[in-house]
Formats: structure tokens, sequence, C-alpha cells
């Protein structure tokens, strides 16, 4: 068993992602509770309640990381937003590597071709979430109704997306062989150096760089 | 210095909220007062106007549109004797909340533009639970497939 001395996530970034985590599944269940009508007449009310609290932590999570560590969240924006050749490789590779096929994958920096994609999607469903969620909320009674509806309609489209691409990320960090070292990274921040080396062979050579310009 | 900054930033919107969810929906603009009162003079020489919850509540029989000639009932009031014998109305808020378990078209059937993205949630409904299923049948495949080839190797 490998040392796992590389330093991957703060513990900072830990907390958010977590809490951000628990606040989505208990937004999901809620939400889903009221998109498929599973709850009784007077249910409705409470899981709303329910659904409304856990939205402010949700809201809290992103927004509480951009205000003490606005460099990180930047560097989350950007990481997202930011495709490089390698990145749109990965994606076109990816199916074949997660089925236990294809070995030698393009090099990756600290995030790879999916997770790029999968903190895409959260950025920009959350985004979707947290419009149309402040109309729902807050101006249900003063925008047209018609309005309303295609709000809500669009809030969810992007519970729809995100649910779909939620139980793939965490079957691929939690659950994938090929990536054993996923989950105890963000539990405890850190992964070995092969782990590293391996699969976010651009970051590791970076680290490895610094490192080097530090001790000389 | 930046805790105690979003400490007050915390609790001035954390007010704000409170007297929004408490207050704001259940105040009339002066139009819809006006229109309100107009209207009970057409029975009452000298109508006693004690909160709008009262006189809800002492006028179950009467369609909003007749206290309400500018706001034209949006909801069909057919809908709502279909389950109360009754309905007693007290605000859009509650209204909505205790009927979040029912589609809009339920209640606001005769209405433009709900029965199409009614459609298209239905649509959506059966979509979202396809590709989900989708999905997990794929990662129970994937799971299978890459413990079965790892074990091999």
């Amino acid at each position: 068993m490998e040392q796992r001395t590389v330093e991957r996530f703060r513990k900072r970034t830990i907390w958010i992602h977590w809490l951000h985590t628990a606040s989505f599944v208990f937004l999901s269940i809620s939400g889903a509770l009221m998109f498929f009508h599973l709850t009784g007449m007077r249910g409705g009310q409470q899981i709303r309640t329910v659904h409304r609290i856990t939205a402010v932590f949700f809201v809290a999570a992103p927004v509480l990381y951009s205000f003490f560590d606005p460099k990180a969240a930047m560097t989350f924006l950007e990481e997202a937003f930011h495709w490089n050749r390698d990145d749109i490789a990965w994606l076109k590779l990816f199916g074949s590597y997660y089925f236990g096929g294809q070995e030698q994958m393009p090099p990756q920096g600290r995030i790879n071709g999916d997770q790029k994609l999968w903190q895409l999607m959260v950025i920009i469903t959350g985004s979707v979430f947290i419009l149309t969620g402040v109309n729902l909320w807050f101006f249900k009674l003063q925008i047209p109704i018609v309005l309303y509806q295609w709000v809500l309609l669009a809030h969810a489209v992007a519970f729809v997306v995100i649910s779909f691409m939620f139980p793939i990320h965490f079957y691929l960090r939690t659950l994938h062989p090929r990536f054993e070292e996923s989950l105890s990274s963000m539990l405890d921040g850190k992964v070995s150096e092969p782990y590293a080396r391996k699969h976010y062979p651009k970051w590791h050579d970076g680290i490895i760089g610094e490192n080097t310009n530090h001790d000389t | 210095m930046r805790i105690k900054l979003a400490v007050v930033l915390a609790l001035i919107v954390g007010a704000v909220l409170i007297v929004y969810l408490l207050f704001g929906n259940q105040m009339l603009s002066p139009l819809q007062l006006a229109q309100a009162k107009t209207a009970c003079q057409e029975c009452h020489s000298r109508p006693a106007f004690t909160r709008a919850s009262d006189v809800h509540a002492r006028h179950p029989q009467l369609s909003c549109a007749t206290c309400h000639p500018q706001n034209p009932p949006v909801v069909d009031f057919d809908a709502c004797m279909f389950c109360h014998g009754k309905p007693q109305y007290t605000s859009a808020r509650v209204m909505h909340d205790t009927h979040a378990a029912l589609s809009c078209s339920h209640c606001h059937r005769y209405n433009a533009g709900l029965k199409t993205t009614d459609n298209l949630r239905n649509g959506l409904k059966w979509f979202g639970m396809g590709i989900l299923l989708f999905g997990l049948i794929g990662l129970t495949a994937n799971f299978i497939m890459v413990n079965r080839k790892t074990k091999m190797e």
C-alpha cells in the first residue's frame, strides 16, 4: 500500500463538497417527491418546507466558499470552463477506459475530462436551480402564471439532467476500481504519488516541478 | 473581520426573508383593496371590514370576480367543489402550499399555457425515469464487467 502523501484537496474544500452533497441529496429526495406527486395533500407543504430549508444550505455552500476562498472558487470555475485537446480526447475515450479497455489515456491536469464535465454541469444546473428556485419561492404570486409554469419546467429539466449525472459521478468516484483513491482523497485530502502520476500526470508533474523549484 | 461581515450579512438577509415570508404575500395593493370595497357596497350599505381572511370566510359562495372584477378568477371553482363542499379561501400562498401534490392544471384548467407545460412536465417525468433506469443499468453492467476483468488480470 503506497503512502498517500500528495495533497489533492484542502480541508475547506472537503467540508464544502460534503455540505453541498448532503444538501443536494436532501433536495433531490424532497424534489422527487414533489415532482412525481408522491406527497399527500397536506404532506406537500412539509416537504416543500424541507426543500426550501435545504436549498438555503445548497446556496450557502458555494457562496461561503467564494467568500472565504475566492482564489479557489475562481480556480474551480476556470477548470470547468477551460477545455483543452486532452480533455476532449479523454471524453472520446472514457467509455472504453471505464469499461476496462483502453489503458493509455491522454494526460490530464488536476481534474480529468469527465470530472470537468461534471463540474460544468454542477455549475450550470446549480445556476438554473438558484435562478428558477428564487422565482418559485419568492415571486410565484408576482410573475405571470404562464411564466411560473415555464420556470417550474426549467427547474424540473435541471433536476432530470443532474439526477442522471449524479449516480455516474458517485459510482465512478466511490466504486470504480480504476479510481480506488478517489473517495479517500475526498475524505482526508490526500492521494499517493503513483496514483497522482498515473491519473493526473500534468498536475503531478506541476507539483513535482514546484517542489523541485522550492528545494533548489 | 470576514466572519463578522458574513454574520451581519446573514442576519440582514434573514430578517428580510422573515418579514417577507410573514407579510409579503398578505398585502393587498391599494387598487385591489379599492375594487373589493366598491363591490361590497352593492350588497351592504356599511360594510364592516375586518380582515381579508374573515371576509373570504364569510363569502365562500361568491366567485372571486364578484369582489375583484379586475382580477378575473384564474381558478376553476368547479375543480374545488369536486373535493370540497365549501372551499375555504385563505390566501393564494396557503392554497398553493396545501395543494402542492396536485398539478397546476388541476385547478387552473382553463388557463392558457398550462396544458402545454403540464404535458411537457409529464413527458419529462417519463424521460427522467427512463434515462435514470438506463444509467443505473449501465453502471451495474460496468461494475460487473470491470470487476470480472480485474479478477482475471
